[in-house]
């Protein structure tokens, strides 16, 4: 259950980055979460809705951009996106593979009202 | 609709600690291994004797990470190596600050190679960089030859993987040809061991690869 790990430092970085904005609410939270990162979103959304209850910005939701793995062959640099976590080509079958995407996590921007 | 732009990586603080953590293990020369598995791998019983096998010659310590109580650390204790024990009370993996706590009651400037023992778990302890060397996963027979596929995470960050309790391979259902072969899958270079801590099979050739790496 590191989801609430996660969702406890995506708070931490919304109240952090809201002092610049004094005036303002928060209205959504957009992150990015790569699909090589074992992330439930449900209990991401879960625990971020039980925590941010607990702060000024309680009415704040969270989006989550969900990006999918994306891979590049090394032997016949085809590039593709990774299904099930096949480390293989689907091109050449190679295995020596490149990972373009798919490992992100971070906070990508607050909407703000 | 105003947009703040942060793009602030999420466990920003934990990668910072962890860079530390790396920072100091460089320093004092000190090979560290993060070890992720499974409850009941058998990541204890491997330790053991691991540590019986190098204490002769290279200075060892271990953190261990559990849920509850302190009964893997007594068990490595006897071993007369430095150990320390951390209690997540609930946790379900280390994260880069409670190692760095632990660091501080550790002898590190005698230890040569220092083993972490996650909390047993394949899911949350491979998205936390600790600063260790590297992530080393283990696996025993009495398990599922397709962990590497429902797991792919883990199988994913490790360098190493050690396959355990050999000697149960005669009874039980897992197919070693199907195991690599899910491996390839979703980590082809990791390095590979398969071995019993209590029989001692295949334990020489772990030995010998961990002394190298030094």
């Amino acid at each position: 259950m590191h989801e609430t790990n996660i969702a406890n430092n995506i708070v931490r970085i919304v109240m952090d980055e809201m002092k610049q904005y004094p005036r303002k609410k928060c209205k959504k939270v957009r992150v990015k979460i790569g699909e090589l990162v074992a992330v439930v979103p449900d209990l991401l959304d879960f625990a971020f809705k039980t925590i941010i209850k607990e702060t000024p910005y309680q009415n704040a939701s969270l989006e989550m951009d969900i990006v999918p793995i994306k891979a590049q062959c090394e032997e016949c640099s085809d590039s593709f996106n990774m299904k099930e976590f096949n480390f293989s080509c689907p091109n050449c079958h190679s295995i020596k593979l490149k990972i373009l995407q798919g490992k992100e996590l971070y906070v990508e921007n607050l909407e703000l009202e | 609709m105003e947009i703040a732009m942060v793009e602030r990586k999420i466990l920003e603080n934990n990668e910072e600690i962890a860079k530390s953590n790396r920072a100091i293990f460089q320093q004092k020369n000190i090979l560290t291994f993060d070890m992720i598995s499974s409850p009941g791998s058998g990541k204890t019983t491997l330790l053991e004797k691991t540590i019986s096998m190098l204490s002769q010659k290279i200075s060892t310590g271990v953190i261990e990470g559990d849920v509850q109580t302190d009964r893997d650390a007594q068990r490595i204790a006897e071993l007369d190596v430095p150990v320390v024990q951390i209690v997540t009370r609930g946790g379900c993996h280390l994260d880069a600050s409670l190692v760095h706590k632990a660091m501080q009651n550790l002898p590190l400037d005698k230890l040569q190679i220092l083993f972490i023992e996650n909390v047993g778990n394949l899911v949350c302890p491979s998205e936390f960089d600790l600063g260790e060397h590297q992530k080393v996963v283990i696996i025993s027979t009495a398990e599922g030859d397709d962990k590497p596929l429902k797991y792919p995470h883990a199988f994913h960050v490790a360098k190493t993987c050690v396959l355990t309790k050999m000697d149960l391979l005669p009874y039980v259902d897992f197919n070693i040809d199907q195991f690599i072969d899910n491996l390839n899958k979703v980590n082809p270079d990791l390095k590979r061991f398969q071995l019993s801590a209590k029989t001692g099979e295949g334990m020489l050739d772990w030995y010998n690869w961990l002394r190298k790496q030094i």
